[in-house]
């Protein structure tokens, strides 16, 4: 067997999947190869977090702790399912404000624009005024 | 307490029937949240949304699997939900770093537990790093020890389907943790 074969069954071995014939010739390479010996090793320690993780304690109180949860959320019998109210009526505030903000939004818009229209407009105005004055002036004289 | 006299409580949100089902099945519906979340505090809270969601909605339980294969879907969903999520916040997190915002450094990092946490956040990379179903698999075999017959119920699909699975999981995580090895 040569590395790149191993390699493909290092992790089989760590979990004990492999037929004994295979597992004969894997560890028959293990121990003539220091490079895959320690890949080996590096799994087999990788795995065993694992189950370490694996056996870890749960909080004593998890039952109690989650029936509080489960009593906070209202989801035994005789109480409501409804949205509680606070929380409904802190979504009704933002819904406003957001629509509070877009009406701004176009309202200040369009009185911009219309102040942009007039301040044009009587620019005009004027331009044609002082235009007319210059041509009538000029006519006069 | 038969099954279906279990059901039938949970279906009338009866609060002992609720305890009882939380202390018979806490610690396997932990295992599998610690198996995709690797975190005992954050899987105790998603362990505490799975029972609350099963008693919330446990009128929609039809009956044609056992009460514990339901309770793992449920909890394989909320996991999968969670990770999701996680991923959606790494993008902001890296956007954060991106924009110079840092998070406040882990205070809590002995010295003695750190080849410990590397190696965990190396393998856990690794196995959130697989295809989803190979993922859900392997969680279920290695961290509940699920034959493979439960998991094909869990998973609803058929024993070769689970066995297929099984091989391309361990291949797959396998090939990932050889080359972070040797990237080392």
């Amino acid at each position: 067997m040569n590395c790149k074969e191993a390699e493909t069954k290092i992790l089989f071995l760590c979990e004990g999947d492999l037929a004994p014939s295979e597992k004969e010739h894997i560890q028959q390479h293990l121990s003539q190869c220091s490079g895959c010996h320690s890949l080996y090793l590096q799994l087999k320690e990788v795995l065993q977090v694992l189950n370490t993780e694996k056996g870890t304690e749960m909080n004593p109180y998890f039952t109690n702790k989650t029936l509080l949860k489960a009593t906070n959320k209202e989801v035994f019998t005789g109480t409501k399912k409804s949205i509680p109210l606070f929380v409904a009526g802190k979504k009704l505030s933002y819904a406003f404000v957001l629509i509070v903000g877009i009406v701004a939004g176009i309202v200040i818009g369009s009185s911009l624009q219309a102040d942009a229209l007039n301040t044009n407009t009587t620019d005009d105005i004027q331009n044609e005024f002082f235009n007319a004055d210059e041509a009538d002036i000029l006519t006069l004289k | 307490m038969s099954e279906t006299e279990l059901v039938q409580k949970l279906i009338e949100k009866d609060e002992p029937a609720f305890r009882y089902l939380i202390e018979r099945e806490q610690f396997n519906v932990f295992r599998l949240c610690m198996g995709f979340l690797h975190n005992k505090e954050d899987a105790e809270d998603l362990a505490q949304e799975v029972f609350i969601e099963v008693f919330r909605s446990a009128e929609k339980f039809r009956g044609d699997s056992k009460l514990s294969t339901w309770l793992y879907r449920i909890a394989v969903n909320k996991c999968l939900n969670e990770l999701q999520k996680r991923k959606t916040k790494k993008i902001f997190t890296s956007l954060q770093s991106l924009l110079g915002i840092k998070e406040p450094a882990n205070k809590q990092s002995p010295q003695w537990q750190l080849e410990q946490k590397e190696q965990l956040s190396e393998i856990s990379r690794a196995m959130n790093s697989l295809p989803e179903n190979q993922q859900i698999a392997y969680t279920l075999s290695k961290y509940d020890d699920l034959s493979y017959q439960e998991i094909a119920e869990v998973m609803n699909i058929s024993l070769s389907s689970v066995e297929s699975l099984m091989f391309r999981a361990k291949n797959n995580l396998q090939k990932k943790l050889i080359k972070i090895y040797k990237e080392k």
